[in-house]
């Protein structure tokens, strides 16, 4: 089977401020030669904290930027060298999700007009395109009374259901979420979550996960790979990521969980009260 | 002996379209040098009883109840006053060390100038102090000069200053909202465990403000759970977590995606709280969860219900129909 994304050895730098007038411009290494590949219908998790270059690798598979060296491949199609027609169908199956749910949605159009938005590369007649906006609202749990109203009417959640519709309107086969659910609270995350779940299971979605959140990234990745100062430092299954992680910084992202459960969150703490005993076993 | 009690405190905001209540009757009890946490969703009003002990409450905001402070109440004293409480005896640490920290002055400057205003030492003292808290917080002088500023430091290291600056003034309360939230993961347990050992070392009380349950399970000793004002379940942290006996903090758990925690957890759907938290306009003056609980009855929409006990005196929830406690 093609991979249906494929990074073979991308860098990319970014150029800082100059320090003094006559001082190279200094140069931070985002991505360092990461090759990586995704399947269709998979979906890859890719953790990492700040700064690691996650968000870079997916702007990269989307063509929103450009590698400084190395070849992004999506369907097969190198980027650097796609034709008009090529970035077409392009748009058309690779879609992307970002975190913050409340700056990605233009507040002066409405629901409807929002998700028709990337209908405009398919060029479909007008009751074709209203036919599809109900339908990828309906996707997403959302009915056809949202229709007609504002971003600003919807809550977090809500409105990260409208971005999902309207990357999911041009029935993408990758789609590329950068912190879907970050900006969510836990009972809204969730939703989100199994929604995201739902839609891969439906229609054989691929993801690109990118998340800080190790539980996140657990929970729907079939794969996941780590990511540290622009290099990927272990990929592999889920599962076996999880229970063997082989790159010491993969185990101290687990270690550095606090599960919910005040037995293992504070073994995990490592903490040793010295001066007061817990009032709770106290009082038992 | 209890340093903090807040009794039915209430915060109210007036809008145009009428009357907010934030609060909704809080009352909790704080004994010195113990650590409890509150713990909720966005909206939910935690920060907003963070900010009320500290008397920071937006302008139009108006507190009813007492909050009654080592003897005092604070609702009722005057800004002088409560300039003198704060930073002295309550000390706060925030989520986002970049805006609590003034980014024109040195860090020195910053940790020596309560320093100074609290204790009344004077320069040369003050600043043997500075290095001593900046060693004891991992800001080791001989590596971070007491003389950079706030933006050459990480996140991490910035709310190092922060705790440096309560641990100098050593208040008796610390007031800890959200302070590993923006920071990286593996950031967050150094940064927890650090204020956690300065509490210890200093015998400081601590009210720990977070979403997360992970936090609250590691650290507190006590914890109370808020949705849309009010608190729906509080107790010791063992027996809250052993029971989860409101249906939302039982939702609020099974909420959470489990794979790393628990490997058997793998490929199983999460449970969602549908709907969304109301907007403190349309709470309902019955049980304010009510509209989402799957285990809803008719009473939960006509009466309010208040915080009884469960299996032991001190765990309560605020639920007609608590769930039974989970059996494993």
């Amino acid at each position: 089977m093609a991979p249906l994304l494929q990074f073979e050895g991308v860098s990319r730098h970014y150029r800082l401020p100059r320090r003094r007038l006559f001082a190279p411009t200094p140069r931070v290494t985002a991505l360092d030669a990461v090759s990586l590949e995704l399947n269709p219908g998979e979906t890859l998790g890719l953790v990492g904290e700040s700064g690691s270059g996650k968000s870079t690798l997916g702007r990269l598979a989307v063509g929103l930027e450009q590698p400084d060296s190395g070849v992004v491949r999506l369907g097969g199609i190198d980027l650097a060298k796609a034709s008009r027609t090529d970035w077409r169908r392009l748009r058309r199956d690779a879609q992307m999700v970002f975190q913050d749910p409340f700056s990605s949605l233009d507040p002066r159009l409405t629901v409807a007009r929002i998700v028709a938005e990337p209908l405009g590369l398919l060029r479909l007649p007008a009751a074709e395109a209203a036919g599809r906006v109900r339908e990828a609202l309906a996707e997403v749990g959302l009915g056809v009374e949202t229709l007609g109203r504002y971003p600003h009417e919807f809550s977090g959640g809500q409105r990260q259901r409208i971005a999902i519709a309207r990357a999911l309107i041009t029935r993408p086969e990758l789609l590329v979420a950068d912190e879907p659910v970050s900006a969510l609270d836990v009972s809204v995350q969730a939703q989100v979550l199994n929604l995201m779940a739902d839609l891969k299971a439906r229609h054989g979605l691929a993801y690109l996960l990118i998340s800080h959140d190790l539980a996140v990234v657990a929970h729907l990745a079939d794969r996941i790979a780590v990511m540290r100062a622009g290099v990927i430092v272990e990929v592999g299954p889920t599962a076996e990521l999880l229970a063997r992680p082989q790159h010491p910084y993969t185990r101290a992202l687990l270690a550095a969980v606090l599960p919910p459960d005040p037995v293992r969150a504070r073994a995990r703490l490592g903490l040793v009260r010295r001066r007061r005993q817990s009032v709770g076993s106290a009082a038992s | 002996m209890t340093l903090l009690a807040l009794e039915g405190l209430t915060v109210d905001i007036p809008t145009a379209d009428g009357v907010a209540r934030i609060l909704d009757g809080i009352d909790l009890a704080l004994d010195a040098g113990e650590w409890q946490g509150i713990v909720g969703e966005s909206g939910c009003g935690k920060s907003m009883t963070a900010l009320a002990v500290m008397g920071l409450l937006p302008e139009r905001a108006i507190a009813g109840g007492r909050i009654v402070f080592d003897g005092r109440d604070l609702l009722t004293l005057d800004e002088p006053a409560m300039c003198r409480v704060r930073g002295a005896e309550i000390g706060m640490i925030f989520q986002e060390p970049m805006t609590a920290l003034n980014p024109v002055k040195t860090i020195g400057r910053q940790i020596a100038e309560g320093l100074r205003r609290t204790r009344g030492i004077g320069r040369a003292e003050a600043e043997a102090e500075t290095r001593r808290a900046m060693g004891r917080v991992g800001l080791d002088p001989a590596r971070f000069s007491p003389d950079l500023y706030p933006h050459q430091l990480s996140g991490g290291q910035r709310q190092r200053v922060m705790i440096a600056m309560v641990l100098a003034r050593r208040p008796k309360l610390l007031i800890a909202d959200e302070p590993t939230t923006a920071l990286d993961v593996t950031v967050q347990a150094e940064i927890l465990k650090l204020v956690a050992e300065i509490a210890d070392e200093t015998g400081m009380a601590l009210l720990l403000i977070t979403h997360d349950l992970g936090v609250v399970a590691a650290i507190a000793e006590a914890v109370h759970v808020m949705y849309a004002g009010r608190i729906v379940e509080t107790g010791p942290t063992d027996a809250v977590f052993a029971h989860l006996a409101h249906p939302y903090v039982r939702g609020l758990f099974e909420a959470l995606p489990k794979e790393v925690i628990d490997p058997g957890a793998r490929g199983s759907s999460l449970t969602a709280i549908p709907g969304r938290v109301p907007d403190p306009l349309e709470r309902s003056p019955a049980c304010a969860f009510a509209d989402r609980c799957a285990f809803v009855e008719a009473r939960c929409r006509a009466e309010r219900p208040r915080l009884e006990r469960l299996d032991r005196a001190d765990h309560r929830a605020a639920c007609f129909y608590p769930r039974p406690a989970v059996s494993d």
